[in-house]
């Protein structure tokens, strides 16, 4: 290995998740993206600003209505969600907001891109694209209705690309005119480092099933929306067929003979825990199912060789409603404790939620996430950005890409925010049905901790998967490097190097001026940088002076923990907009903390605090 | 009057025990007073109150939902109409024996109050409670009775008297709460019962006294207070036994015929 240079071996162990079109120069962030957030706190000038942007950009057929609905908790209230268009073609990840009551506006969220400047013609048809995906990845195109689009690069530029969402749960986004893969995006929405069955621990609990001919099925209808979990065990098969949207077959949904389910624990936590999860929707938030109107559910337990669970959303599944999927770990735990289970449902939840306002839900994707240092010490030695390279095992380099001397840096807010609100009422979920406490089957702020041994897969220790409470306690991979970060300005932002003329994000994560080269990229730090959101979460109710910021929060109390729960749900159901970083995100948060209880409430504050003291809001206004 | 033992019969009037008493309070005491009564035997037919109150109670175990729940129905046995006739022998200076058949009829209301397991949940019941009208309840009371009868002069008689009592009781029973439940099913509602009727016999005894007073030779009206009692266990459907008190405190009154 030449000295300025890292093994290749790293470069491929990462997780290629995006790889972008490399050229110029990276600003801080991209630099035509304009972010909105104007909300109760907000200035009237702040307000009619948002407004004339909105006018302005909708007679000039940059923003077009998209959808609205009634806001289901405020009667008179409307939602709007506007979704970017240049020259007819949808710009990725570019949407807004509006919540207005009685015509006037009360708060604007989203982010737009104010200076495309690309051909809109593309070179390629849409069938040329689908097959080079069927020729790269043996993955058959799906049918898009609205496949062109406008992609925002990584290097600061736009390209106009076909987004095609293939059989295997991932959205390539091709090149319209040179047919490169420009960027993709796995559908799995996943939850990859937690689980345990409670069968395992022996905790008895009631099914619903169905009983059919001399058998009974693992169908819920005793609930308003039907729910089915489904056994595939070791048949991978079974379980693209199921995600690609195939029909359920009779030897798909999981059985019992007598109706007194012994000997397979996952099976009845899948159901059991669904069924939960959809009474905590519809008791604390009267959210019906994942998509607010009582689609049927799908789950499916994969015994074996699928050590993961994931929610995969709309076009996959079962009737193209998602389904989430429950693996196992190495050890044979099923994958399907409560907070697990819940974690995954509120994937679906969030996918619909935001689906209300921007047809294609919260949407993920690497963003530029500002500059890192000029160098990093590797191998002992201090290397400046603009000599380091990776290289491959022929000896051939691959320069990071830089920008000023400085490592351009991206993260994945979008992903981020998913995982964050996963986790919220994964736990919210948990502490509804479970006595507080340490220990299993008890209620607290950590994600997996029934199944100990992720710990040990994730980091070689046994523990949880995550933290709330204390995230920072917790390495995020097996080097034992990087921590969790419980604060905006430690979140993981990842290293991009040039692959002849494209831009592949590797392993090599930066925390402030501190770097670590992990095992992978988390496909932006999506878990990784979840904390943030998640120890606000926290903060905002049982308080404590936060570890990095040392500003203190008052929380409303556990007693008053629907509070909090409320204005997160609320936040995502009803407020949060396509696509937005993580400031933006909080803005958000605060405007429904404001809509439910006032801006000047305790709960509110708690809110706003502890969103401030996580780094992502300014001081709190003294009222 | 004679120190005879006489076998006359006597038959009462059904009227009620008030009614006798201000009767036998306004009549007024003739010369023949002081003529006892030499009657061989008697007859009496009442009709009264069975002047007691008390309550039972059952409890009945289910299996809904994987799991056990139970209901509570609780029937109070209030005043009630009563019937009577007896009748008895002087087999001995004033000593008589005799018998009688009571029947006793009562409508209730019975409060019931169920927890109802939860289709989701261990250890999460629904409570629901309401009544169930119209349950029936008919006691029938076959009296062995040892007298002994004092007359007072000719045209008053008390007798007191004592024996065991043979009760079939028939009484309707709940065996089903019914109820109303829809998502999330944390509460349900009370929408009826179903019931059966229990037939169950027992013996207990009876005690108490009658006075009798004639105008004529042979006919006469009277009171009686008899308390009789037992203890009985229906057979109920849903629960091994049911266990109530039968009989009380019956205050009747009628016509009366000695001979």
């Amino acid at each position: 290995m030449s000295a300025g240079t890292r093994s290749f071996t790293v470069f491929t162990v990462a997780t290629v998740v995006s790889l972008v079109f490399a050229g110029g120069v990276a600003a801080q962030g991209h630099p035509g993206l304009v972010a909105l957030s104007v909300g109760s706190g907000s200035s009237l000038t702040d307000i009619e600003e948002a407004e004339a942007l909105i006018r302005g950009m909708t007679r000039s057929g940059q923003l077009v209505l998209q959808a609205s609905h009634a806001d289901s908790q405020f009667l008179g209230r409307q939602h709007e969600g506007f979704g970017q268009y240049f020259n007819g073609v949808p710009v990725h990840g570019a949407s807004i907001s509006r919540q207005t009551e009685a015509g006037t506006t009360v708060s604007i969220f989203g982010t737009v891109y104010t200076d495309i400047e690309i051909n809109p013609i593309p070179t390629l048809s849409l069938g040329d694209a689908s097959t080079l995906i069927a020729q790269s990845f043996g993955a058959t195109a799906l049918q898009v209705v609205q496949p062109l689009t406008v992609l925002p690069t990584l290097d600061g530029g736009y390209a106009l690309a076909y987004r095609i969402t293939a059989s295997n749960a991932v959205t390539y986004f091709v090149d319209a005119h040179d047919g490169q893969v420009l960027m993709k995006v796995d559908e799995k929405r996943s939850q990859s480092a937690v689980g345990q069955g409670s069968g395992v621990l022996g905790d008895v609990k009631k099914i619903s099933a169905t009983r059919v001919g001399g058998i009974f099925e693992a169908r819920d209808q005793l609930r308003p929306a039907t729910i089915l979990t489904l056994n595939v065990e070791g048949d991978m098969q079974s379980l693209d067929r199921l995600i690609e949207g195939g029909r359920v077959l009779k030897r798909d949904i999981a059985t019992d003979q007598d109706n007194n389910w012994t000997g397979e624990g996952g099976i009845v936590d899948t159901h059991v825990h669904m069924g939960w999860t959809y009474d905590y929707f519809f008791k604390r938030h009267s959210w019906a199912g994942l998509d607010g109107l009582n689609a049927e559910l799908y789950g499916v337990r994969v015994s074996s060789a699928f050590f993961n669970a994931a929610f995969v959303p709309p076009p996959f599944g079962p009737n193209g409603r998602g389904i989430s999927i429950f693996g196992t770990t190495p050890a044979g735990t099923p994958l399907t404790t409560l907070d697990i289970v819940a974690h995954e449902l509120m994937h679906g939840v969030t996918e619909f939620g935001v689906g209300r306002r921007n047809p294609r839900g919260l949407e993920g994707g690497l963003r530029l996430d500002g500059l890192g240092p000029t160098s990093a010490f590797i191998d002992g030695q201090s290397r400046q950005c603009s000599n380091l390279a990776l290289a491959d095992s022929d000896g051939t380099q691959f320069p990071f890409f830089c920008s000023a001397g400085r490592f351009v840096l991206v993260s994945n807010p979008g992903g981020a925010t998913h995982e964050a609100f996963s986790d919220v009422f994964g736990t919210s979920t948990e502490f509804f049905f479970q006595a507080p406490g340490g220990g299993y089957l008890r209620a607290d702020y950590l994600l997996g901790e029934d199944i100990p041994e992720m710990g040990l897969v994730l980091r070689g220790k046994s523990g949880p998967t995550r933290s709330l409470r204390r995230p920072s306690s917790l390495f995020v991979d097996t080097t034992m490097t990087a921590r969790f970060p419980a604060h905006y300005s430690r979140r993981l932002r990842f290293a991009l190097v040039e692959v002849e003329g494209y831009l592949f994000v590797v392993p090599l994560a930066f925390n402030g001026n501190k770097f670590f080269w992990l095992n992978g990229t988390d496909y932006g730090g999506v878990h990784w940088n979840s904390t943030i959101l998640s120890h606000a979460f926290y903060l905002a109710i049982e308080g404590g002076r936060h570890n990095t910021s040392g500003i203190r929060v008052d929380g409303v109390d556990g007693a008053n923990r629907s509070q909090i729960e409320r204005v997160f749900f609320r936040a995502v159901t009803e407020l949060m907009p396509g696509d937005a970083p993580l400031p933006v995100v909080a803005d958000v948060i605060c405007q429904a903390a404001a809509d439910l209880f006032g801006h000047a409430s305790f709960a509110a504050m708690a809110v706003e605090k502890a969103l401030y003291a996580v780094g992502l809001r300014p001081p709190p206004t003294p009222f | 009057m004679t120190s005879e033992v006489g076998m006359r019969m006597f038959v009462r009037v059904g009227l009620m025990t008030t009614a006798v008493s201000c009767v036998i309070a306004g009549f007024p005491v003739s010369t023949a007073a002081q003529q006892v009564s030499e009657s061989r035997g008697f007859v009496s037919m009442n009709g009264g109150f069975q002047a007691t109150s008390t309550d039972f109670g059952d409890n009945i175990d289910f299996v809904l939902f994987v799991e056990e729940g139970d209901f509570d129905a609780r029937y109070p046995v209030e005043t009630g109409l009563s019937f009577d006739v007896s009748g008895g022998v002087r087999v001995w200076r004033s000593l008589a024996i005799g018998g009688g058949v009571s029947l006793f009829h009562h409508d209730a209301i019975a409060s019931v109050s169920a927890r109802f397991p939860h289709p989701f949940f261990f250890n999460q019941h629904r409570n629901v409670s309401g009544t169930a009208e119209g349950l029936t309840r008919s006691e029938t009371a076959v009296h062995i009775q040892v007298m002994w009868v004092a007359p007072v002069n000719n045209r008053l008689d008390i007798t007191v008297f004592g024996g065991p009592t043979f009760f079939t009781v028939k009484q309707d029973l709940v065996t089903t709460v019914e109820f109303a439940e829809e998502f999330p099913f944390d509460t349900a509602e009370f929408t009826g019962v179903s019931t059966v009727t229990a037939t169950d016999s027992t013996v207990g005894f009876n005690i108490g006294v009658d006075v009798g007073f004639y105008f004529s030779e042979h006919v006469g009206v009277g009171g009686l207070v008899r308390f009789h009692s037992a203890s009985i266990d229906f057979s109920s459907p849903g629960s091994d036994v049911v266990s109530a008190d039968v009989g009380g405190l019956q205050t009747t009154g009628g016509l009366r015929v000695r001979f």
